[in-house]
């Protein structure tokens, strides 16, 4: 064999060949687009369901279908955009052909070929390269060589996420794993609300006057966490502004347009308040000058009454000076948003209010649960105390009932008592041995030296000197029970608040 | 069928008439032939290592017989001196009676040169045959001799002698194209060598290919194409048997002292295109790359102390970064 047997010519056909492998690889191309965007289609739907899943769940926390719902459409809008753009994609013809290549097992033909007829360097084996390269890409069955077939993990995950959502939206929400999930994403308040319903039905509405307890531990800690997270819910500005509202009010009282207005907002209506406040905005030219100056400062005062809150206190600033350069839109405009805060305000003090009272209720409900001798056991029992509210055991409650349900033994009572006054709370025994919680206020005024320790008196009858110290309230509301004699064993707690009885 | 096609079909078949011939006489080994044949293609030179009594020596006489060449054996010993392989210059009479200087030719000038034990000899002697090996020419007293191609070293060694040889130096091994590691036969092969060598009538030999064929299919193998991919694998491979490249991989990082050299990768692209060739392929793939890679490297790796005492082989450090470095695509 000579040199000249290897001197080959370039191939006439260099053109048709490249061509050919073009259309091998666009075909290639748009397959590969079909299959995976097809490949896709299942952890697309599952990324989509996984969304409305989490978006229900988010919407059932925050209280707010919108944010569920825009997360859910947030979801659908990402897999139906990650497949579209899947679609539409196209992968560079060089790296199709590479993975035509890869994927069909042509040894990087295709690849070699496509690089070859765009590069300006030509080998003498070029076209030849080229049009072997188009011979064998022609002959795949591209369907064949590149099957549709989405991962069977993709799938799996798409029945799952699918399964928990079918689940979550029809299994029944008022018992077993459905109420178990729904209180774990329930927003606090709601679930605070759910515990108070169930025990007011079961147990709070008869316990004060009869002898059933809250004997179960777990609904005792359900109504303590509850309470915890009432007073974390609690505003603690909600006083302050219900003030500042209450001396804008009595500010605006003092002229005659505003009076109505001020009038609600003292009388704490204030949704009358933002409504009469809303007719003013609209009625401004009708007032005479002194009625506009009255006006005017009266919205002045108000700015400085509220100088505490910026916001506020421009909006009634600006109202003025534009009431005061007849800028009557502008005033208008800033009185409708006052009016607007207002309102708000309202709405949040009315929250707060619902909010106090519902932490009374379950402070009583829990000392009720304490005295009766329900609840956890003593080393667990932390019914911390809050607001002004101060109760006992026995509060309106038939004594002889309560006096024999006590049910603590003589060291649980111990602990018991060491407990709450680590939580800085005063516990003392009455005559009956019956336990008080009382949350001591001291009383500066009061010259304690001129009182003595009340006397310890058993029997029947007697009288029980209360601290006057017990704070501002006054007493602890308890009534006597003589039926039972005081158990020597808390002798030690007794001592620690009575002076024995002369005599004795 | 396009002169392409046929050249391609020349170049698979004579590849493969040359395996045969050989096979009829060398048992088994049949990838090592494959490679001998690789090197010999692309031009390059073959080291072969394997202890005593494999058939070395046989296997390179078998290739000298089944190529129409000019073939030559220098038995390497310690007493070996360079003039006795390239030859040398000595004082003849000429019928006049008048003493005249002519250069009588070493074994080195033939077409395949059968390297016999090469670490026998001293490095001094081991040296002569560089600058044939490397630029195909050889230098004396100050006169270039230029080799008629094809020209092929193909040495062997035998690894477990240490006493009184020589290990080739960096410089000679990184001019062997590929270097072939020739282990035990299996039992059926072993019988079978034993029922063939132990007979009257030794198989012989077939020429299968002149020197002007040999170079024919040398030129063709040099014309075919490679990608731009492919030839960035083989990049990544090189530079993956560097100890001082950041993204090398770690066996490389710890037990690699000298990493694979330019000429190394030259190896691996020439030693691709022949295996596309022998595959009727006009273009070269991954597989044609990791194909050569062990044979072109595993005298191009040398290895620190820390391999040495963890028992750690240039073969096992290979093999870990084949298994890492990914070509583009896969």
């Amino acid at each position: 064999m000579s040199a000249q047997e290897f001197a080959v010519p370039i191939a006439d056909g260099l053109q048709k060949a490249h061509n050919d492998l073009l259309g091998s690889v666009t075909r290639f191309q748009r397959r590969i687009r079909i299959v995976q965007t097809t490949n896709l289609l299942p952890r697309a739907v599952a990324t989509a369901l996984f969304a409305a899943l989490v978006g229900q769940l988010v919407g059932l926390r925050l209280d707010s279908t919108s944010i569920g719902g825009a997360i859910a459409v947030l979801g659908a809008f990402a897999s139906i955009t990650l497949l579209v753009w899947r679609l539409l994609k196209a992968p560079e013809p060089r790296d199709a052909a590479l993975a035509f290549d890869l994927r069909v097992g042509l040894k990087e033909r295709v690849s070699t070929a496509m690089e070859l007829v765009d590069s300006p360097h030509r080998f003498e084996l070029t076209s030849h390269q080229v049009t072997d390269a188009a011979k064998h890409a022609s002959a795949v069955r591209i369907s064949r060589a590149y099957p549709f077939g989405p991962s069977r993990a993709d799938l799996t995950l798409a029945f799952i996420v699918a399964a928990l959502l079918a689940a979550w939206n029809f299994l029944p929400r008022d018992s077993g794993i459905g109420a178990s999930i729904t209180s774990l994403f329930e927003p606090p308040a709601e679930r605070l609300e759910d515990d108070v319903t169930r025990l007011g039905e079961s147990e709070l509405d008869v316990a004060p006057r009869s002898t059933a307890r809250l004997t179960d531990p777990t609904t005792f800690d359900r109504l303590r966490g509850a309470l915890d997270q009432l007073r974390r819910s609690s505003n603690p500005e909600a006083d302050a502004l219900r003030e500042l509202l209450q001396q804008t009010g009595e500010s605006l009282r003092q002229t005659r347009p505003a009076r109505d207005v001020g009038r609600r907002l003292t009388g704490q209506d204030y949704e009358g308040a933002a409504e009469a406040l809303r007719t003013l905005s609209e009625s401004l030219d009708r007032l005479n000058t002194s009625e506009r100056q009255e006006l005017i400062e009266g919205l002045r005062d108000a700015s400085d009454i509220t100088s505490d809150d910026p916001v506020f206190s421009s909006q009634f600033a600006d109202a003025a000076d534009d009431l005061e350069n007849f800028r009557d839109k502008g005033a208008a405009e800033n009185m409708r948003e006052i009016a607007e805060r207002i309102q708000d305000a309202g709405g949040l003090l009315a929250s707060e209010e619902s909010l106090q009272q519902r932490i009374a209720d379950l402070e009583r409900a829990l000392r009720q649960a304490l005295a009766d001798g329900g609840g956890p056991s003593p080393s667990e029992a932390s019914p911390d105390s809050g607001g002004d509210t101060q109760t006992s055991g026995g509060d309106d409650s038939d004594s002889s009932d309560l006096s024999g349900e006590l049910g603590l033994t003589s060291s649980a009572r111990g602990s018991l008592v060491d407990d709450l006054e680590e939580m800085g709370l005063e516990t003392r025994l009455d005559a009956a041995g019956n336990l008080e919680i009382v949350e001591i206020e001291a009383n500066e005024q009061a010259p304690s030296e001129d009182f003595e320790r009340p006397t310890l008196q058993l029997g029947r009858d007697v009288d029980v000197s209360l601290n006057p110290l017990a704070g501002k309230l006054g007493t602890v509301r308890s009534r006597r029970d003589s039926s039972n004699q005081v158990p020597l064993d808390v002798a030690s707690v007794v001592s620690r608040y009575f002076s024995p009885a002369e005599g004795e | 069928m396009t002169t392409a096609e046929a050249d391609v079909r020349t170049f698979q078949q004579t590849a493969l008439d040359l395996q045969d011939a050989i096979a009829r006489v060398i048992v088994g080994y049949e990838s090592e032939i494959r490679q001998v044949v690789v090197a010999l293609l692309a031009g390059g030179h073959t080291l072969i290592e394997g202890v005593p009594g494999l058939g070395k020596t046989m296997l390179v006489r078998t290739i000298a017989g089944a190529l129409d060449l000019e073939y030559s054996r220098i038995q390497f010993t310690p007493d070996l001196m360079p003039a006795d392989i390239t030859g040398t210059t000595i004082i003849r009479e000429t019928e006049s009676r008048e003493r005249v200087f002519r250069f009588e030719r070493g074994p080195i000038f033939a077409n395949i040169v059968l390297a016999d034990e090469i670490n026998r000899a001293t490095p001094k002697t081991q040296s002569a045959l560089l600058e044939a090996m490397g630029e195909r020419t050889v230098t004396i007293a100050r006169q270039t001799y230029e080799l008629e191609g094809p020209f092929f070293v193909i040495a062997t060694q035998n690894p477990i002698e240490m006493e009184g040889t020589y290990p080739l130096p960096e410089a000679q091994l990184d001019r062997f194209f590929f270097k072939i590691a020739v282990g035990y036969p299996g039992p059926a092969e072993l019988e079978l060598i034993l029922d063939r060598t132990t007979v009257g009538n030794m198989p012989s030999v077939t020429a299968v290919a002149d020197g002007k064929r040999i170079n024919a299919m040398i030129r063709l193998a040099r014309e075919v194409p490679i990608a731009g991919h492919v030839t960035r694998y083989a990049v990544d491979l090189v530079t993956a048997t560097h100890p001082d490249n950041p993204k090398a991989p770690a066996i490389s990082r710890r037990f690699v002292r000298y990493g694979a050299s330019p000429r190394g990768g030259q190896a691996l692209v020439l030693a691709g295109k022949v295996l596309a060739l022998m595959d009727g392929r006009l273009n070269v793939s991954y597989d044609d790359i990791r194909a050569a890679f062990a044979p072109a490297f595993r005298h191009r790796l040398l290895l620190n102390f820390e391999a040495e005492a963890e028992g750690v082989t240039a073969e096992s450090v290979l093999s870990d970064i084949a298994m890492e470095t990914r070509p583009e695509g896969a």
